[in-house]
């Protein structure tokens, strides 16, 4: 019997030995990645930064704002709903530099309990680790437990999504509106409140933003939130870009830069980041 | 309160704990109060059901046992069927019923209107409706006496790992272990603590994984084409086994952990190199009540070749039925029957074809599971299709070229990899069909592979707290 509860020890101690020695090394090859925030601003010094969802990710590519605006930029969206790690990220920015510009996707104001996947490797930062209070308990405590669990699939096997050419049977589809309505009523207003304190963080650290209405193959024209992105943009004094399909135009960005109903394709990413390009150069030629 | 979530590690731990300490008619006691709490925590309400359930079965099950009279025996045996029949057919059927007579009114011209009732589906109430039954039939057969241990037969009905999607347990199997006191050695725990990680695996790392590309793909039908379809109905496919024969192995693990032997429900079904092998590996539980308490009571295969066609096609299309109050399920059903029916049609003829009576060789074996596993792929397009307007749509534009496959997110390489494990590890099943699962007779090795499974669910699980697919059954 006691050689049976020796066995189920060891096994629990050999389990967290194991789990420390796969997470520091998983953490020593994520820090030294591109796509460990302090080691990007370190080595590159970005004066953009970008934020959004997978419909940044995919949709804006720094090097061709680049070549409109001269301005070197890094591309910190997450997939999911994207406010919460945006916040996040926005914290270990602020606390390492002072970019000249953030961009932001005028994202829905929905909770993410994945952000943490994307905050994880972050948790040595008091700010973030302050942000962790909006997480459940199982899953805090979950984080808190395991070392690797702070880098799993979504962080560190990072495998770039296929995005290049397909799109969905433009012509035969229905409209439908993948984006619900804004309504404070149904327990987003914690997730507005977040996007206002990314506002407000940035306009005391005299950093200028400017929000994106990305393009969809579909747009979503029920979704009130614009609305409420309009509303603080104003009270921030930031500026707010309407870069919908609509707004620049559906011959622009034709039915095959669309990889599927919510995401550019490469050959739309191309076209649609020269044109933020422009509008960045405009903005910071008027404003500056 | 799902078995991959906190709450239930919570739950289980104190339950274990409370076992442990308790003797026989305490663990007993204590087991059927968790079990309640476990079913109530999903909705309360319908722990009335079980109750009802349990009542019924019970008192007719008596006085089934308790007399002679050929004419009793027969009444109390419809009353539970009915009852339990009833309960299930209102509750899971009724509205499908009801809009299915009006459109049927509707084709000759008559247009009735029957109030929909939109009531929710409890959960597992087919699991625990035709384990009961089971009971009452048996008793009825007299394979089985009556117990006189009320509280013992309603943690029969309604023992929490098995309770919300089975297996459907036998009350000859299942009863007498819950009657007689149970031994819990290191040996069992080291067994169920097996089957939990490798179900927890099949659950989060296979099963969640493959879903997000599945329901990216079914959830947005008309937005796609090809052979995007036969991607997503090929991990369907083993979206739908791993999520199934993971509760079932965390059920059968949990029960191990306390003594019990929980019936094994699936055995390498895409190993199968028949339909009729396939449905001896697929859902064992559900595919042996249909045989025992259905199929054979008809007739079986004894009354003619016309009346064994008949009854293969009432099972499987009651079998479908079982499934969900949906036509697609019913044509899923239907579709297996006439797989059946074939399948046996050709076994009648073999012996006048010399070449049919030949033993298979090993790549005749490969070609038959390979073809078996593409029969079955096939119906699962109208299991996973929201309605059968979808299945069609999806059938009549799957082999559309130039093939262009949406390839989604990098997250279905996880499921790919979650798939060549769970083939690797039914291989050895295969081989080995009573062995234990994780079983090597290495220790370093076994080891090995658990913390390999322990580490893959913590990297590359789905942590969404995604529901069993057979609960809504």
């Amino acid at each position: 019997m006691k050689k049976n509860y020796l066995k189920i020890i060891i096994f629990i101690i050999l389990f967290f030995l194991l789990d420390n020695a796969i997470g520091s090394a998983i953490s020593f090859m994520f820090n030294r990645s591109d796509r460990y925030i302090p080691r990007i601003i370190a080595l590159k010094r970005p004066s953009v930064f970008y934020f959004g969802t997978s419909k940044t990710k995919h949709g804006i590519i720094p090097a061709a704002v680049f070549r409109e605006t001269g301005l070197n930029g890094y591309n910190a969206a997450a997939a999911g709903y994207g406010i919460v790690e945006s916040c996040g990220f926005e914290k270990v920015i602020l606390a390492e530099t002072k970019p000249g510009l953030m961009v932001v996707e005028a994202m829905q104001f929905k909770p993410d309990y994945n952000a943490i996947n994307d905050l994880a490797p972050y948790l040595g930062y008091p700010q973030i680790r302050d942000m962790l209070k909006i997480f459940p308990l199982r899953v805090r405590l979950f984080y808190a437990l395991f070392k690797t669990a702070r880098y799993n699939s979504k962080k560190f096997f990072h495998f770039s999504d296929k995005n290049d050419g397909y799109k969905p049977l433009y012509g035969i589809s229905p409209m439908i509106n993948i984006e619900e309505p804004y309504s404070p009523a149904d327990g987003s207003t914690e997730i507005a409140r977040m996007m206002e304190g990314f506002l407000r963080q940035a306009a005391d650290n005299g950093v200028r933003v400017i929000i994106v209405r990305m393009p969809m193959f579909f747009q979503d024209d029920k979704a009130g939130y614009y609305e409420v992105y309009k509303k603080l943009a104003a009270l921030y004094g930031q500026e707010m870009l309407d870069l919908s399909r609509e707004a620049i135009g559906r011959d622009v960005l034709p039915d095959d830069c669309f990889w599927d109903i919510g995401h550019l394709n490469d050959k739309g990413a191309r076209i649609f980041s020269s044109i933020l390009g422009k509008k960045i150069a405009a903005y910071l030629e008027n404003n500056y | 309160m799902l078995f991959n979530s906190l709450e239930f590690a919570v739950f289980f731990f104190i339950v274990y704990s409370l076992y442990l300490l308790l003797k026989h008619r305490g663990q007993n006691i204590m087991l059927l109060l968790a079990s309640y709490v476990f079913y109530g925590a999903w909705d309360w309400r319908f722990l009335f059901l079980i109750w009802i359930s349990t009542f019924l079965d019970f008192f007719c099950a008596q006085k089934i046992f308790r007399t002679d009279d050929k004419g009793a025996r027969k009444k109390f045996l419809i009353i539970s069927i009915c009852g339990n029949l009833i309960i299930l057919g209102f509750f899971k059927y009724y509205d499908f019923f009801a809009e299915s007579l009006r459109s049927l009114l509707a084709l000759f011209g008559l247009h009735a209107s029957f109030p929909l009732l939109h009531i929710i589906l409890p959960v597992g109430i087919s699991f625990y409706t035709f384990q009961t039954m089971s009971y009452t039939i048996d008793i009825y057969n007299r394979k089985l006496p009556a117990t006189d241990r009320f509280f013992d037969f309603a943690l029969f009905v309604a023992y929490f790992p098995q309770l919300v999607a089975g297996p459907i347990e036998r009350a000859r199997h299942l009863l007498p272990q819950i009657l007689g006191p149970r031994q819990v050695t290191y040996d069992k725990f080291c067994r169920g603590c097996r089957l939990i990680l490798w179900g927890l695996f099949k659950k989060v790392v296979v099963a969640d994984r493959l879903a997000l590309y599945v329901d990216s793909i079914y959830g947005h039908i008309y937005l796609h084409q090809g052979f995007t379809f036969l991607l997503a109905t090929f991990f369907f496919a083993f979206q739908i086994y791993c999520d199934f024969s993971a509760y079932s192995d965390i059920a059968r693990g949990l029960g191990r952990m306390m003594g019990f032997d929980i019936m094994v429900n699936f055995r390498a079904p895409y190993f199968a190199r028949n339909i009729r092998e396939f449905w001896q590996k697929w859902h064992i539980s559900l595919s042996t009540w249909l045989r025992d308490y259905l199929y054979i009571p008809l007739g079986g295969s004894r009354r003619g070749r016309l009346n064994t066609y008949r009854n293969i096609f009432i099972t499987m299309f009651l079998g479908g039925l079982w499934h969900g109050a949906n036509w697609k399920f019913v044509i899923w059903g239907f579709i297996h029957g006439v797989y059946i029916a074939i399948d046996r049609f050709t076994q009648e003829i073999s012996p006048s074809f010399k070449f049919l009576k030949k033993r298979p060789g090993a790549a005749a074996g490969i070609f038959n599971a390979v073809f078996t596993f593409s029969a079955v792929l096939a119906t699962w397009v109208f299991f996973r299709s929201p309605d059968l307007k979808s299945a069609m749509y999806i059938i009549k534009n799957t082999f559309i070229f130039p093939a262009r496959v949406f390839v989604g997110s990098g997250s279905i390489i996880f499921g790919a990899f979650g798939m060549a494990v769970l083939i690797l590890m039914d291989l050895k099943f295969h081989a080995e069909p009573n062995g234990d699962v994780l079983s090597f007779n290495s220790g370093l090795f076994r080891w090995a592979v658990y913390y390999f499974l322990i580490f893959s669910i913590i990297l590359s699980g789905v942590r969404q707290g995604e529901q069993f697919i057979y609960f809504q059954f």
